[in-house]
């Protein structure tokens, strides 16, 4: 899966016009995971909305394989993953994930049963249960097999654990990315945190704010598992600092 | 631990609820004794009470009349209501023309309505299901409406993610969402439905709790009146209840119907 953005500009008008995005050319291979950090209101999540054909750019396009978001879309070529687990509370465990499954395993070649995914989440005790009777943690678990089940080649996740508290987002993060070497997607993932960035991405692109553009980016080569005491982290953790601290100060001169 | 704190919360609130009942009736009988009130003004409880029991049947068949009206004219306004708002949030174009409409028929003072049906269809109970169908529809078609449009927009993301169809979210997402406003619309009409069937019944019937309040009233017998207004009151509780009782169960996702243990 090869996905090219193509002069992305994106402007949001209510009442006045807000520029969101601006000229932004970026090429992807698949099977690569790609972290988007930058200060609030930078355009990342609009990126991950115009990648998930949930709205349309004002400029420019967004190419899957040749195909546009669109037809990605129809085509089921893509997971999205947000801060909300958007779980439905009338549906219990087994039931959300038969929904999701209804609309999404008739385009894909996969066979990954609910059981499957429910074990590799770790929610097979809680099939029965009712969202409302699991923790934050568990929630955001269950959408994750819910992402699981579509087997898509592209998952889109703004921000997924952001709501949750440190040790679990932790956890959280860290069986994503065992499940992640698992079905090797090109995982898109909107981040605040720059530590996480560094530990999972193979690619980190930062985003200066207003209009958004993309201030840099960065092939990560360090071998997994990486560790916040190695002399490559701490600069690479240096340089996107720096990047971030600046561009922040451009803001305000 | 004493045992009323072990005690499940809605049978206290029960026992709280019969001895306020029973206080305020205490107080009014006391009232009425004391100052020697006329009956033609106000009945003691006891007085209509017994109004009440001596003239069981005759009370049972009115209230037969007037509940299975209330109860049809819900239905019709409920079913009604529901199958509107679900058009207009499937065909959103429509909404402004239609809710226009709705607003100048829920505007129409119902109480000049009602003998207008009377005159064209007669003594019957059809005016009744229609006036109370009326006064029901709306608050449903509102409130469902409302429902049904207020989704989170990250479930909609979501189902947008997954290609749904507008009539896949419709099924899956928006009705289940509307349920609840259904739940708080069906309590505001229920009682509506008791208040409508009594009006209309007030323009004229052949029976009925409207028809005994009216006669009552005609001959300044107030016993009589306030046994049928006891029986409404009563009536409209149940309804209330019921329906409580009914959300509790269907719609137990909502934050105060789950069971915390």
């Amino acid at each position: 899966m090869r996905i090219t953005i193509d002069t992305l500009s994106h402007t949001f008008y209510n009442g006045q016009a807000t520029p969101a995005l601006q000229n932004i050319h970026l090429s992807f291979e698949s099977g690569k995971f790609v972290a988007l950090i930058g200060s609030s209101g930078c355009g990342k999540s609009t990126l991950l909305r115009l990648m998930a054909n949930l709205i349309t750019p004002t400029l420019g396009s967004i190419h899957y394989n040749g195909h546009s978001s669109r037809q990605a879309v129809l085509d089921g070529q893509i997971a999205w993953l947000s801060q909300s687990p958007a779980l439905l509370p009338w549906l219990n465990v087994e039931k959300n994930l038969a929904l999701a499954q209804k609309f999404t395993q008739s385009n894909s070649p996969s066979r990954l049963s609910i059981g499957d995914a429910l074990a590799l989440v770790g929610l097979t005790a809680a099939s029965q249960q009712y969202p409302f009777t699991l923790s934050g943690g568990m929630q955001q678990r269950l959408a994750l097999a819910r992402v699981l089940l579509q087997h898509a080649p592209v998952w889109l996740m703004d921000e997924p654990f952001a709501a949750l508290d440190e040790l679990t987002r932790e956890k959280l993060t860290e069986e994503l990315w065992q499940i992640w070497q698992v079905q090797m997607p090109a995982v898109f993932w909107v981040t605040h945190n720059i530590y996480e960035a560094i530990k999972l991405a193979d690619r980190i692109l930062v985003f200066s704010p207003q209009p958004g553009q993309i201030a840099a980016d960065f092939q990560v080569e360090m071998p997994y598992p990486r560790h916040e005491d190695q002399v490559q982290f701490q600069n690479l953790l240096g340089q996107i600092r720096l990047i971030l601290q600046q561009k922040e100060l451009e803001q305000h001169v | 631990m004493s045992e009323s704190t072990n005690k499940p919360k809605s049978t206290r609130s029960l026992w709280i609820a019969i001895f306020i009942i029973l206080i305020f009736f205490m107080i009014w009988e006391a009232v009425v004794v004391l100052m020697n009130t006329p009956v033609y003004l106000l009945p003691a409880p006891s007085k209509i009470f017994t109004t009440l029991f001596t003239n069981g049947s005759f009370y049972a068949e009115a209230t037969a009349i007037t509940l299975s009206e209330a109860l049809a004219g819900l239905v019709i306004g409920v079913v009604a209501g529901v199958l509107l708002a679900s058009v207009l949030v499937l065909l959103p174009g429509l909404e402004d023309g239609v809710m226009t409409l709705a607003i100048f028929i829920k505007s129409t003072p119902l109480v000049a309505i009602a003998p207008l049906l009377t005159l064209w269809l007669g003594f019957g109970v059809l005016p009744k299901i229609i006036i109370t169908a009326l006064l029901t529809f709306f608050p449903v078609l509102v409130n469902i409406i409302s429902g049904m449009q207020r989704v989170d927009p990250a479930f909609l993301d979501l189902f947008r993610s997954w290609n749904a169809t507008r009539w896949e979210i419709f099924r899956y997402l928006r009705a289940p969402t509307a349920v609840p406003y259904g739940f708080t619309a069906l309590k505001i009409t229920a009682p509506l439905a008791l208040i409508g069937a009594v009006v209309a019944e007030w323009t004229g019937a052949s029976g009925g709790l409207g028809r005994v309040m009216w006669l009552a009233y005609s001959n300044l017998n107030l016993p009589f009146l306030f046994a049928a207004i006891f029986i409404l009151a009563f009536a409209g509780m149940l309804f209330y209840r019921v329906i409580v009782w009914l959300e509790t169960r269907i719609v137990f996702w909502q934050p105060n119907n789950i069971n915390h243990e």
